[in-house]
């Protein structure tokens, strides 16, 4: 069973970690009274995709555009690298639109982005909450005036978990839609409440995954609203949790506020 | 010390003293009642130019209505003052016309709230940030830090263009690109930029627009949305995106062309070339 690249760790004083997460280079150095954080994007994924690697000195890192220096009292050399869910909703758009017809229902397998928290210390005190690579923004909303800035991925809206190919800086969602209605379904774009989904690890493969969503569409009444379930996902049922919900609902696993879950935009071609 | 008592006893039952006393106390409670009033509004949750109307109005509502009951109780006839107020008030409204104008100007402003503190807006060529929105008057701050009274009568006449209402807002790039250009090409070009560039949004989609066939260039409006804190960003980098992309597959951005002609009717334009220096050296 692989170990996760992410959880506690330690860094003396005097010592630097770097860490190759999917496109992201990332430096940490533990200096007297602070700690040092530089990290860089890359266009293409390397292979192996994640690579931690340990050093017994602390290169210069102030050439790095990106470095953010940390002032903390004291010597505590804990680190921890905790993995978790984008802090807006995703909007994924379909590379081909998806047509669920009427009276079926279908499971779709779409990925997020993943970010990336730094904490130290015995206060868990946050240094970072960054994501592996940044996503464009978007807006999600019947127009320009009322929506929501969310951010945008592209999917595949893959329909079985084996060709998924993860990768470390992606989190899949299972999103079962069911169309209840007599007419067709055109799916154009679909916006993820990530924010209030919890990250899970899938423990033979490290693969990350969130809750599942389901989203009913019943005749004459438009979208149900979302209904996250609780527990692990259903294609990973030994998944463990990694991270909690950045927001909870106030009503369990119903999320009111994501009716429009589908774009208007595609209610009004039908 | 009982001839003291004595006296201070005469001087408490003096009725002049006593009407003093209680128009004294009056005024107090006039004013532990407006500060009780304004206490209560800045703990409730209320916009701040409605709350600094409300707390004017109610506050000079307090004053007027304590100083005219305490001058009642010392015995001051009021409605001879109202009488004299009556001619008084003729005589101020015809002088202060642009102050109950502006006054009520701000009122409807305050009603209609067409932009917040905060807000960026654009007010006659004026554009800045509002800091102030007052009874009289709107206060900007500019962008070079100078602040900018505009009276509210101006404000309710003039045309605002607040730029903070919405969450995002739309950046219109005029470019234009040679005759000789591949306009699919082009297109293609510039919907890569906005595809790389983080800060435009995916949604509302970019957008190209034909603006016309210019003297010197084929003009096209490429329109991108970003979100209102990141509009500037925006608008600095992709222009210079579009630059760069346009170089690097070489696409023109044509400068104003001139060409001279005579006319049919009189003779071309006599043309003398002079070999320059270089030419003279090679044909040498």
């Amino acid at each position: 069973m692989p170990a996760p690249w992410w959880g506690p760790t330690t860094v003396p004083v005097g010592t630097s970690v770097y860490w190759q997460i999917g496109p992201m280079s990332l430096w940490v150095q533990r200096l007297p009274a602070e700690w040092r954080i530089a990290r860089e994007t890359i266009d293409e994924v390397p292979e192996p995709t994640v690579v931690q690697r340990r050093s017994s000195d602390c290169e210069d890192l102030l050439g790095h555009a990106s470095l953010s220096r940390f002032g903390v009292g004291g010597i505590d050399e804990h680190l921890i690298v905790q993995p978790a869910l984008a802090d807006r909703p995703v909007v994924s758009t379909p590379q081909r639109p998806f047509i669920i017809p009427a009276g079926e229902e279908v499971t779709l397998y779409i990925g997020s982005p993943l970010w990336l928290q730094l904490l130290v210390g015995p206060k868990r005190a946050l240094l970072e909450d960054v994501p592996v690579l940044q996503p464009p923004d978007t807006w999600f909303g019947p127009n320009t005036q009322v929506g929501e800035i969310c951010y945008a991925s592209r999917s595949f809206c893959r329909l079985q978990p084996e060709g998924l190919n993860p990768q470390p800086h992606r989190v899949i969602t299972s999103v079962l839609v069911q169309n209840h209605a007599s007419s067709a379904l055109y799916l154009d774009r679909i916006q993820l409440p990530v924010p209030y989904l919890s990250l899970f690890m899938d423990p033979a493969t490290l693969d990350l995954w969130t809750n599942d969503v389901i989203l009913e569409r019943v005749e004459g009444e438009g979208l149900d609203p979302l209904r996250i379930t609780s527990g692990p996902p259903a294609a990973v049922p030994s998944a463990t949790a990694v991270a909690p919900p950045r927001k909870h609902t106030s009503g369990n696993i119903m999320v009111r506020a994501f009716a429009t879950l589908f774009s208007e935009k595609q209610a009004a071609r039908e | 010390m009982s001839n003291f008592l004595e006296q201070a006893g005469a001087v408490i039952e003096n009725e002049a003293v006593q009407s003093l006393g209680k128009a004294l106390l009056v005024v107090l409670i006039g004013i532990l009642v407006a500060k009780l009033i304004n206490r209560r509004l800045r703990r409730g949750g209320m916009q701040s130019q409605s709350h600094l109307l409300i707390r004017r109005f109610l506050t000079g509502f307090i004053v007027v209505v304590t100083a005219a009951w305490a001058l009642s109780l010392a015995g001051v006839d009021v409605s001879v003052l109202l009488g004299t107020a009556g001619f008084l008030t003729i005589a101020v409204g015809f002088a202060a016309q642009t102050s109950v104008s502006n006054l009520i100007s701000g009122a409807f402003l305050m009603a209609e709230k067409p932009f917040k503190i905060g807000d960026v807006i654009e007010v006659g060529g004026m554009r800045g940030e509002v800091i102030v929105i007052d009874l009289m008057s709107v206060k900007l701050r500019t962008f070079d830090n100078l602040l900018v009274r505009i009276p509210n009568e101006t404000m309710l006449k003039a045309n605002v263009t607040n730029s903070s209402h919405f969450a995002i807002r739309r950046y219109d790039l005029l470019v234009g690109v040679a005759y000789k250009e591949d306009l699919e090409n082009v297109r293609a070009v510039l919907m890569a930029v906005a595809d790389s560039n983080l800060l435009c949004l995916r949604e509302p989609k970019p957008q190209i627009i034909f603006m016309g066939f210019g003297d010197s260039s084929v003009n096209l409006q490429f329109s991108v949305w970003a979100k209102r804190e990141s509009f500037l960003d925006l608008r600095n980098s992709i222009a210079e995106e579009v630059k760069r992309a346009f170089d690097t597959v070489g696409i023109e951005i044509p400068f104003p062309h001139r060409t001279l002609y005579a006319g049919s009717a009189t003779a071309p334009l006599p043309v003398r070339l002079d070999s320059s220096e270089s030419d003279t050296s090679a044909q040498a």
